[in-house]
């Protein structure tokens, strides 16, 4: 009997250890092949579709009219050059050589249609073009809108309006493998695996090195940076700080980080009668110890306004309420909310107050920490807290209940204030979860309708963010932080500070 | 025989409608509006106008018998309906993530049976001697585990260490080892130690004592006798081990990149996609409906006392 069950042991080790041949590196021959790790996938790659766009622009393989650097700043792309004639009336020149992934060449019309394409089924309000008409003649492409809109630009640069060969659309596969005019070509799309790219033989700007691209979706933080450790992957992102450090003076390694798009924060439901007390929200706002919070609880920049200092109209100045619990209880004094009772609660018309922090489950643990760490610090200045996870963003709009949302928003995909203003903090629109309202923002953000030029846009920008860091009506807590980390056997991956991409022509591998 | 059958197949059915309308109550009263959820899960912030014909389109609007009703229709004609969070087809889903799920459930419970059962006769017969202390002890660690953190675990000593695997390979046997082995772990703990037990409870039996007496070989008395005895209770929990395998597992398909139902259907339950939630709801019931048929047999089979008067077999 001994042997019969030392026998089964044995087969049971074999079996295991039989499995595990050692990894041979692949031979690949002379082709280039570059394997990088993703975290999130689309449903799809039709590029008009919520953010699909993001994932065919990510890995190269979608070009827009006019796109954003690493840096945001506008770079010519598929449209060599382009020119306001009016208010109205904005002049596309179209490259000339481009094709698209078919072979077929891109001109005005084959732009014009694709734009047409994406206004017709694209689900995202926020990139809606009010177009009066758009001509096609040659490589000249002009594009007349029916109201003065000086986002035009800005929206033609968000992946929704990548440029695709509309005539390709067979309703069916193209989805999964679009086609465009990037230095890569979408070969297989698997939403729940990853995608394969192939080199853009015909691209337009130049030889691209690296001949596949091997995507894998690996959505856990740490088994993402495992791959790379590994070298099963040469080219990882959004890795968290902790597994950073693994990498982080290493030679093996190339590690670029900082701040993105991403900004978190808190907005007082301004609904209610007390909020409407400005030395009250200032008291609130002095009592959240943001730079910790960002520090240790998020691996995060601690924001001061909504967008980061990197971009041309984030704010750079000093934070206008930085913690101060002092300050804090002198305020609440001031207005009139003491303890009374002595049991460590201020109090408000007799009852203890007990404010309440709303988040969505959505949102995780970064919204449920951000409630706990408050509620031991708002003890401190003498206010209860109680934490609620909603299921729906309507939910907290619509409850009374609420005195503190926490929010977090891509502040500016487009490289322009105005997305984030008119969505989040304009009197009455979609996303303002706090009912925020003020005269002087919204005047802003009317003058930003109808406000040209970079320079003088981004000036209302910082305008904005100051009124709102000022009124505290919203306490601007984190912007995310992105990070590239590449095997030093690749050259030419950047960050952006968009997130929007990550591999473009200048990818090599030596 | 023919009763037999008859009185299987009107169980399905009633468990089956029952816990497909027991769902989609329980998901319907749940807070949360799917319209939203719907373009919240895409971070798309819908006007009120797009909301209110989203509704309308996913026939949120009608009343809850009228939508249960639809649904069931549908189902009777095959169609199991449009996963609003995936953007297709419910069966076209499935039909993605059901092999994956059944490779993944099927290599961890070979895992559970190539080992639990060795050890766990080794463990009995072994009883307080070095060995089954040993084996007593990794049991406990197995079970005590987190699944994340052993899936973890594994990552790093067999990819990143001795790279004999990679994290990402899901094609082919090589892949599904360590997501397996991270699933089968604990299970081989807990039924290791439940074969000693139950070796154990087998062996004092006097017929065991009977046997040696007349001089049988030890070999024959477990293999023979004592095992096939002791299988009764646990081939119970083991099927219910593959059930809950097969439902799909969230950590071990998130660590391991694995493309399977637990990762899916937390979505579903997340973004309140009602179809996709209830075609999982009518696929597991099945599921389970077969293992409880296949048990009973197993255990008829095992033990005729547990046969029914004309009813089986």
């Amino acid at each position: 009997m001994k042997k019969v069950i030392v026998i089964l042991l044995v087969i049971a080790l074999c079996f295991t250890l039989g499995a595990c041949n050692q990894n041979q590196p692949t031979d690949a021959g002379k082709t280039k092949t570059l394997n990088a790790a993703t975290y999130w996938m689309s449903d799809d790659a039709e590029p008009t579709k919520g953010w699909n766009g993001w994932v065919v622009a990510r890995f190269g393989a979608g070009e827009n009219l006019v796109q954003l650097d690493e840096n945001m700043r506008f770079k010519e792309v598929i449209a060599e050059s382009w020119k306001q004639i009016d208010e109205l009336t904005t002049v596309f020149t179209i490259r000339e050589g481009i094709k698209f992934h078919n072979g077929n060449p891109v001109d005005a019309k084959a732009c014009k249609e694709s734009i047409e394409r994406a206004l017709e089924i694209t689900d995202r309000e926020d990139v809606k073009l009010p177009i009066d008409s758009i001509t096609a003649e040659g490589q000249k492409l002009t594009i007349k809108t029916s109201q003065i809109f000086p986002t035009l630009i800005n929206l033609l640069a968000d992946p929704v309006y990548i440029i695709v060969d509309a005539s390709a659309d067979d309703g069916d596969n193209f989805a999964f493998q679009p086609i465009c005019t990037g230095p890569f070509q979408i070969t297989e799309y698997q939403p729940d695996v990853g995608l394969k790219l192939k080199k853009n033989e015909n691209y337009w700007k130049c030889d691209v090195d690296v001949d596949t691209i091997d995507v894998k979706l690996i959505a856990d933080t740490s088994a993402r940076a495992m791959a790379l450790q590994s070298g099963e992957v040469d080219f990882a992102t959004a890795l968290n700080r902790k597994d950073l450090g693994l990498f982080e003076g290493n030679e093996e390694y190339v590690v670029q980080r900082g701040p993105n798009l991403r900004v978190a924060f808190l907005a007082f439901n301004m609904k209610k009668p007390y909020m409407q007390n400005l030395e009250f929200r200032q008291a609130l706002t002095y009592g959240i110890d943001k730079k910790t919070y960002a520090k240790e609880l998020y691996d995060a920049t601690m924001a001061k306004g909504p967008f980061n200092e990197s971009l041309s109209f984030g704010y750079k100045g000093e934070d206008y309420y930085s913690y101060d619990p002092d300050k804090a209880r002198e305020l609440l004094d001031k207005v009139g909310f003491v303890d009374t009772d002595g049991d460590g609660i201020r109090e408000m018309n007799g009852k203890n107050i007990v404010l309440q922090f709303a988040t969505l489950s959505h949102f995780g643990r970064d919204a449920a920490n951000t409630g706990v760490a408050m509620q031991s610090q708002y003890k401190e200045i003498g206010l209860g807290l109680e934490i609620t996870q909603y299921e729906n963003l309507s939910e907290i709009a619509d409850s009374d209940k609420v005195d503190i949302i926490w929010d977090r928003w891509t502040s500016a995909p487009t490289a322009d204030p105005q997305y984030l203003f008119e969505t989040a903090y304009k009197t009455g629109s979609p996303a303002n979860r706090g009912n925020y309202s003020n005269k002087e923002f919204d005047a802003v953000c009317e003058e930003l309708k109808t406000t040209f030029g970079k320079g003088e846009r981004d000036k209302l920008g910082i305008k904005g963010s100051e009124i709102l860091m000022k009124d505290a009506g919203v306490v601007f807590l984190f912007y995310l932080e992105g990070s590239v980390v590449t095997r030093s056997n690749v050259e030419g991956i950047h960050r952006f500070v968009s997130d929007i991409y990550h591999i473009d022509e200048r990818v090599k591998m030596k | 025989m023919k009763l037999y059958f008859s009185k299987k197949l009107l169980q399905v059915i009633i468990v089956i409608f029952g816990a497909s309308f027991l769902t989609f109550t329980l998901t319907y009263i749940s807070p949360g509006d799917p319209a939203e959820m719907m373009f919240r899960s895409q971070d798309v912030v819908p006007s009120e106008a797009v909301l209110e014909k989203t509704r309308e389109e996913m026939g949120l609007n009608n009343p809850f018998l009228v939508q249960y009703g639809n649904w069931l229709i549908n189902l009777l004609k095959g169609d199991l309906g449009y996963s609003y969070i995936n953007k297709g087809p419910v069966a076209d889903v499935l039909k993605q993530k059901i092999p994956k799920t059944i490779e993944l459930a099927l290599v961890a419970l070979l895992f559970l049976v190539v080992f639990s059962f060795p050890l766990g006769i080794l463990s009995a017969i072994k009883k307080n001697k070095i060995i089954d202390y040993i084996i007593r002890s990794i049991s406990l660690i197995g079970i005590s585990i987190p699944a994340f953190w052993l899936g973890l675990l594994l990552l790093y000593q067999f990819v990143v260490k001795f790279h004999w695997f990679t994290i990402t390979s899901q094609d082919g046997f090589r892949g599904v080892i360590l997501p397996a082995a991270t699933l089968a772990i604990p299970l081989i703990g807990r039924y290791t130690r439940q074969i000693r037990a139950a070796i154990l409870e087998e062996l004092s039996s006097d017929y065991v004592m009977g046997a040696r007496a007349r001089g049988i070989k030890e070999s024959k008395i477990i293999f023979n006798h004592v095992l096939p005895n002791s299988l009764k209770g646990i081939i119970t929990l083991f099927a219910l081990s593959i059930g809950v395998l097969l439902g799909g597992t969230v950590i071990v398909e998130t660590i391991f990149s694995w493309p399977g139902m637990g990762t899916m259907i937390m979505n579903a339950i997340t973004n309140r996609d009602y179809p996709l939630l209830q075609a999982y709801v009518i696929f597991m019931s099945f599921i389970y409906i077969m293992i409880s048929f296949t048990v009973e047999s197993i255990n008829q089979i095992l033990d005729p006392r547990v046969r029914l008067k004309g009813e089986m077999i």
